[in-house]
């Protein structure tokens, strides 16, 4: 075939730009340490990349979310553990007071304690965490529990709080005063908690130890019980809690090898692609100085 | 016999064809890297010989050597073919420009596109649902959404700029068609006077041929060639240079765009191929396709958010439907998305609880579900929509630079061909130039040889000495 000069010309810059292309493109990878620097480099991987990005941060919310949650469900945890001794020391002095042989100074003494008890449930019952108060549904504003004198006031709800902790995943957070310290019958009546000791006080008062060893520790039976259930419901809570952030963990560390293995260079074939590419365009330059420089007038005299 | 001095003649008309044969190798050297140029040729044959009676007839003499003509040595049919490929190469490098510039504004994959933004934005309404009772997590949310529509406006201004620098692209070429097309019709006009008086049209030719790649390079086209070697260019089934006559383009507005008209009639050009139709496909069809689909991603979060957000209840337990707060967004589309200016001034009117109870954040949580729904045709989720436009606009970018790739590779095998053909090689030419120089050596020779001859008839014949 007949070769001018401009073929050779020609021929070495495209055989150039390509190999320079080639080094350039080997130089970004490694410099970024991505495979994928756009989505034309490999559409598939960057969708996927897309997706996976996304997945790694909403795990990360979601984790945040439970380690928000631990705090107010172990708060609860708290209060309700110190409500359930309290109540069992009522209990205790409720037994200790249906003995007939005690005077009435000495019941007097027990009643005292009895009442300081119910103030002190009723404190617990309004309980705050972080400026909210744990046990008045999703009045978290209100406080729950007000007592007269002879009864108590809810003033929360009964709604369930309800929060994300994983995809799909949700979880009642609260407890409301009405399930645990509400909704109690004693002697055939509605009563509640603190009414019921504040009842038991005035019994002992009145030496009516038939109600005090009778209906009224049935009463105080009844409440501990309700707590008590109570707090396996948060043990569970906080059981599932658990259960779900190492869930998360694993997701997370899932989403993330996906990403990697999406968009991320693999530093030894690169270091590899970088020296091939390299050589490839130290050659193109050698082989066009030894074409484009000699002609016949070099040769002739 | 012929006459004395024919002799003389015969060795002057060699010396004159070597001498153009060195002119026109000289003419090909210099030009050796000269876009466009055909490698000439000088077409010598034997002068007509005269004819001398004999006595057995007529007697020929050869007279010599005359000069046929110089000729562009080139196939057209190749020339031709190169101006296509070119021309359908520079519309591809085109197109792949413009999608490679839509292609960076996603910013993807990366942790500052907007993919990233979207899921911030849902984050930021789960980190409100721990809070309802706060502000601050409120003005998260107001930020994390501003971030994200902010990004969406952004993407959409790039893109109708993208879209009016290709509009303003059609202008600006105007001038330099009609400038083209008239330089075409007076070429024609001038090869033609000169090859009437048996000029060198040549290089005149080979300026013509330029012209036509440039004017191809820009309208795609077809050239066609009259018998007497005049050209004319057909764009659609009009012509925009027909032989000597042009008829020139002007830019007209229709629905707020600019395209080209003709001059006479304002009938629109029909343009099918060369930079200026990639203009116009990726100004009318690509660019507003990508832009669609981001519509279609951003007009039903828009929808379904301010739906969930009217039957909410905000920080003061008041329902935000029927008041200034009840939007979550305002707009409707890419470039308007905005969050309502009333919950920006004001966060606690941002409406988190289902009911008006303070530590309800049912509507939150609603809302962030949203991320998890398949809203996008009822296949979709907005993420995985949006991943999958993403992808798409990277396979198209794919596509068109192996598109490039293979129109540069055939229009480098095409452009071989007419350089094999038709350019100059220097060692060729070195050849010829030695051989022309040998010969007007010997064609000298004989001069001086017929010269001594004729000195020893003139001045030493019949000379007493």
């Amino acid at each position: 075939m007949r070769v001018s000069n401009q073929m050779t010309v020609d021929a070495s810059l495209s055989d150039l730009y390509r190999t320079m292309d080639n080094l350039m493109k080997s130089q970004q990878e490694l410099s970024s340490q991505k495979r994928v620097n756009s989505p034309s480099d490999d559409p598939f991987s960057a969708y996927k990349a897309i997706g996976a990005r996304s997945q790694v941060s909403i795990i990360e919310q979601y984790s945040k979310n439970i380690d928000d949650i631990n705090g107010w469900v172990g708060a609860t945890d708290t209060a309700l553990t110190s409500v359930n001794e309290d109540l069992q020391e009522v209990r205790t002095l409720a037994v200790s007071a249906a003995n007939g042989t005690l005077d009435d100074s000495q019941r007097g003494t027990i009643a005292d304690q009895v009442d300081q008890l119910r103030d002190a449930i009723v404190q617990l019952g309004n309980t705050k965490y972080t400026d909210r108060y744990l046990f008045s549904g999703t009045n978290t504003k209100t406080k729950p529990f007000t007592w007269s004198g002879t009864d108590v006031t809810y003033s929360g709800n009964s709604a369930s709080m309800n929060r994300d902790i994983g995809p799909g995943a949700q979880v009642k957070t609260n407890m409301t005063g009405e399930e645990v310290f509400m909704g109690l019958t004693v002697n055939g009546s509605t009563s509640n908690v603190f009414k019921l000791l504040n009842d038991l006080s005035t019994a002992m008062r009145a030496n009516n130890t038939s109600s005090v060893g009778d209906s009224l520790l049935q009463g105080v039976d009844d409440a501990l019980n309700q707590v008590e259930e109570k707090l396996g419901q948060v043990g569970a809570t906080e059981n599932r809690l658990t259960k779900m952030s190492d869930a998360l963990s694993t997701l997370k560390e899932k989403q993330t090898t996906l990403l990697s293995n999406a968009e991320d260079v693999d530093i030894a074939e690169a270091t590899i692609n970088l020296q091939t590419n390299q050589n490839a365009y130290q050659a193109t330059l050698a082989a066009t100085a030894k074409v484009i420089l000699p002609s016949l007038i070099d040769y002739l005299k | 016999m012929s006459s004395s001095f024919g002799g003389l003649q015969i060795a002057y008309s060699a010396l004159k064809a070597q001498q153009q044969i060195m002119e026109t190798t000289s003419h090909n050297i210099s030009n050796v890297s000269t876009t466009g140029y055909t490698r000439q040729r000088v077409n010598l044959s034997a002068s007509p010989p005269t004819y001398v009676p004999s006595s057995t007839g007529s007697l020929e003499i050869g007279t010599g050597v005359k000069v046929d003509d110089i000729t562009r040595v080139m196939d057209q049919f190749v020339n031709s073919q190169l101006r296509d490929q070119t021309s359908k190469l520079t519309e591809k490098e085109n197109s792949q420009e413009v999608m490679s510039q839509v292609e960076t504004i996603f910013n993807e994959p990366s942790d500052s596109g907007l993919g990233t933004a979207m899921t911030d934005f849902w984050n930021s309404w789960e980190q409100l649902s721990l809070n309802p009772e706060s502000l601050s997590s409120r003005q998260g949310v107001i930020s994390q959404a501003q971030t994200m529509t902010q990004a969406f406006n952004s993407a959409g201004s790039q893109l109708k700029t993208i879209q009016s620098n290709l509009d303003a692209g059609i202008t600006q070429n105007v001038d330099q068609i009609n400038s083209l097309a008239n330089q075409l019709a007076d070429l024609n006009t001038k090869i033609s006077r000169l090859a009437l008086s048996k000029g060198n049209t040549n290089d005149l030719e080979d300026s013509r041929d330029q012209v036509i790649t440039k004017l191809q390079n820009l309208l795609g086209g077809r050239v066609l060639t009259d018998s007497d070697g005049e050209v004319s260019l057909y764009i659609g089934n009009r012509a925009l240079v027909q032989r000597e006559k042009v008829n020139e383009v002007e830019s007209v507005t229709t629905t707020g765009v600019h395209n080209l008209a003709w001059s006479d009639d304002g009938a629109e050009l029909q343009i099918s191929g060369g930079k200026i139709a990639s203009i116009m496909e990726m100004r009318d069809t690509y660019v507003p396709g990508v832009i669609q689909k981001l519509d279609d991603l951003v007009s039903p979060m828009i929808t379904q958010v301010n739906s969930l957000h009217s039957t909410g209840y905000d920080l003061n337990g008041n329902a935000v439907s029927g008041t200034s707060f009840e939007n979550f967004f305002t707009g409707t589309s890419l470039d308007t998305i905005a969050v309502n200016t009333a919950l920006v001034n004001d966060p606690s009117g941002i409406a988190a609880g289902a009911t008006s109870s303070s530590g309800d954040a049912d509507n939150a949580t609603s809302i962030t579900a949203l991320k998890d729904k398949q809203v996008i045709s009822s296949t979709y989720t907005f993420g995985d929509y949006y991943a999958s436009v993403v992808a798409r606009v990277g396979v198209d970018v794919q596509g068109i630079n192996d598109d490039v790739a293979n129109a540069t590779t055939l229009q480098s095998q095409i452009k071989k061909s007419r350089e094999s053909i038709s350019g100059v090689s220097i060692d060729e030419e070195t050849v010829n130039l030695t051989e022309a120089q040998k010969a007007y050596e010997a064609a000298a020779h004989a001069l001086s040889v017929m010269d001594a001859a004729l000195d020893v008839l003139i001045n030493k014949l019949g000379t007493s000495s």
